[in-house]
């Protein structure tokens, strides 16, 4: 349980230790001003179906009936490649999306500690579930059983809806701040 | 003003699809055939038919619209279906079966069928897809000639 503690709050460390050596890079800005980026330009994590797909049952299934064993590992190999593509964009965008609220935040007046400690426990949730999956989606291919791939799924699923809550926050912190600015 | 827009875009789409893509066999056919409308150059479809009817604003609307659409369903299909698809697609050129499957191998044609507004990562699972896809058709022999 301690270690659990641990290790839990080691990792939360490292991930802030991480932002704010990443502070002011020009990643996820709109120039070299390190502006923060408008709404419209936000960036969106991809789209969980296309995840869904690289983890796809039948298409094994099929590939698993093509006589040359050549059309499953091409299947599993490519599909590997996609699916950790995929997860690599999810926590890249994910992690721009921060850099940028973290950016508008130092100038805001309002903020909402609550929604900005929830915003860094959604992130800190992302990036370990990432790294998880990142090793289960590597033993893609040799593991390939039903259980593995619903577990995969799953964790998809979480990995998903954990970007595109941090999306969705910050876009609506942003509208706030806009809508704030505009009132006064 | 928007409504109007969208009201003649939906008619050109309507269009297209009652005089040309019902015509052709297989989603892969129709998404080869509204590719081939573009001029790779300027990114613009260019249908001369539809143009003269709806107007090339409309015509570009209705082309780019029906692109996508295509796309997206050839996307959301199992690997089985996209192999038939493929089947079909073959056959409708009328060229040799082996001939066809080595030249798309080769020369990766399949990659100009994208959208152009398709994200990188979405253009990258379509051409995996047809690879795998080329493979799994060339490792089963053909129906005889």
């Amino acid at each position: 349980m301690d270690l659990a503690i641990i290790s839990g709050s080691a990792a939360v460390l490292l991930i802030l230790l991480l932002m704010m050596r990443n502070r002011g890079t020009a990643v996820g800005t709109s120039g070299a001003s390190g502006a923060p980026l408008e709404v419209e330009d936000l960036p969106r994590p991809p789209s969980r179906a296309i995840l869904g797909r690289c983890l796809s049952l039948e298409d094994i299934r099929f590939a698993a009936t093509v006589r040359s064993p050549e059309v499953l590992r091409l299947l599993l190999c490519e599909r590997r490649r996609l699916a950790l593509r995929w997860l690599r964009l999810t926590r890249t965008e994910s992690g721009r999306l921060l850099r940028s609220h973290l950016r508008a935040a130092r100038h805001a007046q309002n903020l909402q500690p609550a929604q900005e400690f929830r915003l860094l426990f959604d992130y800190t949730s992302l990036v370990l579930i990432y790294h998880f999956l990142a090793i289960l989606v590597r033993f893609y291919g040799p593991i390939r059983t039903v259980g593995f791939l619903r577990l995969a799924h799953s964790l998809s699923h979480v990995l998903a809806n954990l970007g595109g809550h941090i999306a969705d926050t910050v876009v609506e912190t942003r509208l706030g701040a806009t809508s704030a600015v505009g009132v006064r | 003003m928007k409504t109007d827009i969208l009201a003649d875009r939906d008619a050109a789409i309507r269009d297209l699809e009652d005089r040309t893509l019902v015509n052709l066999q297989g989603h892969l056919t129709r998404l080869v055939y509204i590719s081939s409308t573009r001029d790779y150059n300027t990114g613009d479809y260019q249908h001369a038919g539809l143009a003269d009817r709806f107007g090339p604003e409309t015509a570009q609307r209705a082309l780019e619209y029906c692109h996508r659409l295509v796309f997206d369903e050839l996307l959301a299909m199992d690997l089985a279906e996209l192999v038939r698809q493929l089947t079909l697609y073959i056959e409708t050129t009328g060229a040799e079966r082996e001939k066809v499957l080595d030249a798309w191998r080769r020369l990766q044609a399949y990659r100009l069928l994208v959208p152009a507004e398709c994200d990188d990562l979405t253009a990258d699972l379509f051409a995996s897809n047809v690879k795998i896809a080329l493979e799994a058709l060339r490792a089963e022999p053909g129906p005889p000639q």
